[in-house]
């Protein structure tokens, strides 16, 4: 198997792992209970997220998935949907150690 | 042409660190995490003692181009944030004025542009010197504000604020700090308290880079210039995180953005200006010549930027 298979599933995994994860936090974040998500959900318009709660919605996953999220290139097409916000975190996360 | 002549800050001695506030702010463990992780503030300055007069003289204390000119000031502007910030009728302004020696110059307030209002200030200062057409009058722009109340030291989730003072000695005409442009935009749309309004917050947050970016572009081509001929950016110390991606929105490299003094100081209401123009200048950051924004944005909402030449 090349390389870029092995990367490619593994950021599958992990992506699958950060929306699972997300689903468990986001009412946490928002201290209330939240409707089930998908990747079309809406962070802001739907689910009532703002810039501070999407911040603290990070560092809430960097805990629950024991990962360091390099946030310095997030930008609001990151922050649309659960499914842009998925995509990120994977793409951008490193393991802790 | 308006002209900074000379810049003095001050900061009080005492550090707190954002841990040491969580509790008087009511902040979280997460929160706290935020601030330091994300938004790179990490601690502020405080004088719990100092009222605001000693604030406000301690940041004209440094400015030695004053001294042996009082009487060429003609006006003393105390540029801040906060509408209100004594009770009637203290006027710590005219008891500065007094204890500086300029008891004739025209002494007044600028306000309603929150932290935006030190621009205005400047703007209003050289203007007011240009038409009195004196070569020789000098004004005096003061920044400085308590930390009083919770509002006056938290916006949640984005910035704490710290105290901090500058005094800055402003004429018609100059060659040290030359302004060569100023873009404002005032959007009272977005005024009212935001941790009361969860959708005018969310609104305000969405619109806030664009409007910012329009203004530091707008004045960017009222100078003549392109944003590669802009040395550097001296910003408010509002958190680094909205400023790294204003940087990439607009094209300008974060490395260029003065954002040094954020975790140092935290967000010092209108001081910010003058607080990184001076660690620019004390840095040699700035050679003569060298182009520079100073850019602020104030809650209600005004969104304002100048072009200067060094």
């Amino acid at each position: 198997m090349e390389e870029g298979t092995v990367t490619a599933q593994l950021d599958t995994v992990l992506r699958q792992r950060v929306f699972d994860s997300i689903g468990v936090l986001l009412p946490k974040v928002l201290s209330r209970e939240t409707p089930a998500i998908s990747d079309s959900t809406q962070l802001m318009s739907e689910l009532g997220l703002r810039s501070a709660t999407m911040l603290e919605l990070l560092l809430e996953l960097e805990e629950d998935l024991e990962v360091q999220i390099d946030v310095e290139d997030i930008d609001q097409g990151d922050m649309n949907t659960v499914g842009d916000l998925a995509d990120f975190v994977a793409a951008h996360a490193t393991t802790d150690g | 042409m308006t002209a900074i002549e000379a810049v003095a800050t001050y900061l009080p001695d005492q550090r707190v660190s954002i841990e040491d506030l969580a509790g008087r702010l009511g902040l979280r463990p997460i929160q706290i995490k935020l601030f330091r992780r994300f938004l790179g503030l990490s601690q502020i300055r405080l004088d719990p003692a100092g009222t605001l007069l000693d604030l406000l003289l301690a940041g004209a204390a440094g400015l030695d181009a004053l001294r042996g000119r009082e009487h060429q000031v003609r006006y003393v502007l105390y540029a801040r944030t906060l509408p209100v910030v004594v009770p009637y009728p203290l006027n710590p302004l005219h008891e500065l004025c007094r204890a500086l020696g300029l008891d004739r110059a025209v002494a007044f307030t600028v306000t309603h542009h929150a932290c935006a209002t030190s621009l205005l200030a400047v703007d209003i200062a050289g203007r007011l010197l240009a038409a009195d057409g004196e070569p020789d009058a000098l004004a005096l722009v003061l920044t400085g504000e308590k930390t009083f109340t919770r509002d006056a030291q938290l916006v949640p989730g984005t910035s704490i604020f710290g105290e901090g003072a500058a005094a800055c000695l402003v004429r018609a005409d100059g060659h040290r700090d030359r302004l060569l442009s100023y873009a404002t935009a005032t959007k009272g749309e977005f005024d009212g308290r935001l941790e009361d309004l969860p959708e005018l917050a969310a609104r305000y947050e969405q619109e806030y880079p664009d409007s910012l970016a329009e203004v530091l572009l707008a004045a960017v081509a009222q100078a003549g210039l392109t944003l590669e001929e802009i040395s550097l950016i001296l910003p408010h110390n509002v958190n680094v995180v909205s400023w790294q991606r204003l940087s990439r929105k607009i094209g300008f490299p974060v490395d260029r953005v003065l954002l040094d003094n954020v975790p140092v100081t935290g967000h010092a209401f209108c001081a910010d200006s003058f607080l990184n123009y001076a660690t620019a200048r004390d840095r040699g950051l700035l050679r003569p010549g060298d182009r520079y924004l100073i850019a602020a944005a104030g809650l209600g909402a005004t969104f304002s930027a100048m072009v200067f030449e060094h």
